[in-house]
């Protein structure tokens, strides 16, 4: 379960999230879209513990952040897998050891580390790259592996930041239909970050929409496509 | 890698900053006839040298003065010549800890901002858009830079120098208990006008190195913000070595 | 981060800087009390930061043993008109400050760069927030290696530094002023107490250029001009604490002595 109840943020004096509340179930998906600069990635850094609230609580499961110290966080992270927007692999890094690096912080075996990665790397269609850089690789390879590294270690909780940006359509439906298999695989709970409204609406049990800052509607699937101005946010009519 | 190839390696690199300034300096050069700075953006350049680089320069002349002032009466609590301390600390001060110390900070502060400044005009393409509206960049960017970097160098060193005094007599005062009227006679009588010139030429040559060295770097820039990183490190090595140098080759010569 | 403009945003940004690294060398020491040992990311950086920088720590070490026994010698056959004491008046000077202190200032500019380019690609590129999600935090991951690698490397370059300016005054006092290098190098004026003072300068270098350096590297924001600005800020950062713990230093020394 994911809740988040009056969450707000500003940035030296300019607030940049206010009043935002909304949960996700237990093994629920919940699409979150808004045009750029809205807010959609600092709500999963606020998620994950990355960027402290100024204002309102942030549960996973049982687990209230905010009175939690770094350290603390350090364990709550490790339930949580998480695609970051640009990437984020470590360059100096092979894939391989990219991929292996959350297992390799648990001081899992090098050979337990090993044949997990190379299953993460048969599920993403790229057996072969292990060796390889990151710098040698396409977006779309990239972003897969992204979404290795973040459920290597099977996380109950996925964070996915625009997992298809800039993708053509068959890499971007290869990997929501990916996504989805790794969820359902640990039966997790998900947060996406997509424009890709046409892929989110049928995986998703529930659509919430940022505006500025400001949660203008959360609510299931269903009553999304209903709502004016989800609709025409989907539609892409200006507002 | 071998310790052979490795060596060479070193030895490539070094020909290749070499020639890089050497080219440099010769465009360069080829700007001064006839001089062609633009003034406008000169006057930009001086103004932000020297707000950039003016407290940094405060505060480590000040401190410089004082740790000159400390290491001087170390030597001279032992033979017991109060008054030679101001003749010490002016000597140490003004030749060489002053505009060393300055030299380095400077080089720090306006020369890599200078290099990672010009490396992400490079990168961001925004050179070749000058060249496009048939605006010479060395005109433009680089000679008011080491005009500024030249000029505000040589009179920083000249506030330093008095904070440097300001640090040395408050330091000498409350460690070692040196009368300040015993430390500026002895100042004054001993610590004579070439002692001082000696530290403003070497400003003035390490500004321009600094100029040159760090507008060479920028323009070099190739690779996205690591090679800003990258270029702002070389710039300051290469600015670093250049000050050795020339302070040695100037305390040199004028004797 | 833009340059403040105004002197109240200076004093603000002065202190944030204060606060953060403060919270930074907190954390470190609380990893190097508890943390992991990662020994290769050690070595690795042992490596980049020492060996990396031996040749040009020698350079500019070398030049400043020469100008210091050029100055000293000038004086010396002014005033006293011999300059077979050479070597016994600068080596003290050079052992307690200049060794220690120019060495930190060439680590600061060559290693703080070097340390807050590469932490502040990280940062703007993500890749920081990517260890925090997976049990590495930075203090831990990023700037223990280095501050353990300065802490063994800075000792070990001012020791080659004043080695390299023992040689070049050396040869100095041979070639300009005839000093032969058995007098130049009979002093027994260089005190156990001067080593001592210029090992711990040394220390508190190591220490200290580490943290300031990781410090403007975690706080980058932005793209190229980020890295740009915290390296920046790394170089002129570090080594002003250098020469602030050179004063402090020199003065407790002095008091004791
Ligand atoms: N660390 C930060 N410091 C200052 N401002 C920030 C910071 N992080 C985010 N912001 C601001 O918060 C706002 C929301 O940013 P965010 O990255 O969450 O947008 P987004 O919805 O993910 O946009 P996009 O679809 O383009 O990714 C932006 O205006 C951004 O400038
Ligand atoms: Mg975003």
């Amino acid at each position: 379960m994911i809740r988040l109840e009056g969450v707000g943020k500003a940035f030296d004096g300019q607030p940049v999230l206010r009043d935002i509340s909304f949960t996700v179930p237990a093994g629920g998906t919940l699409g979150l879209i808004g045009a750029g600069g809205a807010g959609k990635s600092l709500v999963l850094k606020i998620l994950c513990g990355l960027v402290r609230p100024d204002a309102g609580r942030v549960w996973l499961d049982d687990t209230e952040l905010g009175p939690l110290s770094e350290r603390e966080l350090m364990d709550v992270r490790g339930r949580i897998g998480m695609i970051f927007q640009n990437y984020a692999l470590f360059d100096y890094l092979t894939v391989a050891e990219n991929i292996g690096f959350p297992l390799a912080r648990m001081q899992r075996p090098a050979d337990a580390i090993a044949a997990r990665v190379q299953t993460r790397l048969d599920q993403v269609h790229l057996p072969d790259i292990g060796p390889r850089y990151p710098r040698e690789l396409s977006g779309g390879m990239k972003k897969r592996v992204c979404l290795a590294r973040a459920t290597v270690h099977d996380p109950p909780i996925m964070l996915c930041d625009d997992p298809t940006a800039g993708l053509d359509p068959v890499t971007t439906n290869r990997i929501f239909r990916l996504l989805k298999d790794l969820q359902a695989q640990n039966d997790a709970t998900a947060i996406i970050v997509s424009h890709e409204t046409g892929y989110l609406r049928p995986i998703c049990d529930a659509i919430a929409l940022l505006d500025r800052g400001r949660l203008v509607f959360a609510g299931p699937t269903a009553e999304a496509v209903e709502h004016p101005e989800v609709r025409a946010f989907m539609e892409g009519e200006p507002p | 890698m071998t310790a052979v190839a490795r060596l060479g390696g070193a030895v490539l690199d070094l020909c290749r900053v070499v020639g890089a300034l050497t080219l440099f300096c010769g465009s360069v050069l080829r700007a001064l006839i006839p001089p062609r700075a633009d003034r406008v953006e000169t006057w930009r350049a001086l103004h932000r040298v020297g707000v950039r680089s003016l407290p940094i320069v405060i505060v480590t002349a000040f401190f410089a003065g004082g740790i000159a002032a400390i290491q001087v009466s170390t030597y001279v609590t032992k033979f017991r010549a109060y008054e030679a301390v101001g003749w010490g600390f002016g000597f140490v001060t003004f030749r060489e800890l002053g505009p060393l110390l300055v030299g380095l900070m400077f080089s720090g502060r306006v020369g890599a901002h200078n290099t990672a400044e010009l490396g992400t005009m490079k990168v961001t393409e925004q050179i070749d858009a000058l060249r496009i509206l048939a605006i010479d960049p060395i005109h433009f960017l680089v000679l008011p830079r080491i005009i500024a970097m030249l000029v505000m160098m040589t009179l920083l060193n000249v506030i330093g120098d008095v904070f440097a005094l300001a640090g040395g007599m408050i330091t000498a005062y409350a460690m070692v208990g040196v009368d300040p009227y015993v430390f500026w006679n002895s100042f004054t009588e001993y610590v004579m006008l070439i002692d001082f010139v000696n530290g403003l030429i070497k400003a003035a040559a390490f500004g321009l190195a600094i100029g040159v060295v760090s507008c060479s770097f920028g323009l070099d820039v190739r690779g996205g913000a690591p090679g800003v990183g990258r270029a702002v490190n070389g710039g300051v090595v290469v600015s670093a070595v250049g000050i050795f140098v020339l302070d040695y080759l100037i305390t040199a010569v004028m004797q | 981060m833009a340059e403040p403009t105004t002197l109240a945003g200076f004093v603000a940004e002065i202190r944030a800087q204060v606060v953060d690294t403060a919270d930074v060398a907190r954390q470190s020491a609380w990893y190097l009390a508890r943390g992991r040992w990662d020994w290769p990311a050690i070595w690795a950086q042992a490596h980049e930061i020492g060996v990396r920088s031996v040749f040009f720590v020698i350079v500019c070490l070398g030049f400043l043993g020469a100008i210091i026994n050029l100055q000293a010698g000038f004086q010396a056959t002014r005033i006293i008109g011999d300059a077979s004491l050479i070597g016994a008046q600068s080596m003290p000077l050079v052992v307690r400050l200049l060794g220690p202190t120019l060495t930190g200032m060439m680590v600061a500019t060559r290693v703080g760069t070097g340390i807050a380019a590469e932490i502040g690609s990280m940062v703007v590129t993500e890749q920081v927030d990517a260890l925090r999600m997976n049990r590495a935090p930075p203090a831990e991951y990023l700037v223990k290696p280095r501050l353990v690698a300065c802490m063994i490397m800075v000792p070990a370059l001012t020791t080659i530094g004043i080695t390299a300016a023992f040689f070049a005054g050396m040869a100095v006092a041979a070639f300009a002023f005839g000093t032969n290098p058995g007098t130049y190098a009979d002093f027994d004026v260089v005190v156990g107490l001067d080593l001592v003072e210029g090992m711990v300068k040394a220390a508190a270098y190591g220490v200290a250029i580490p943290i300031i350096a990781s410090t403007a590297g975690l706080r980058a924001r932005g793209g190229s001009e980020g890295v740009g600005e915290a390296t920046t800020q790394a170089v002129v950062a570090s080594s002003l604490a250098v020469i602030v713990l050179d004063f402090a230093i020199s003065g407790v020394v002095f008091v004791l002595r």
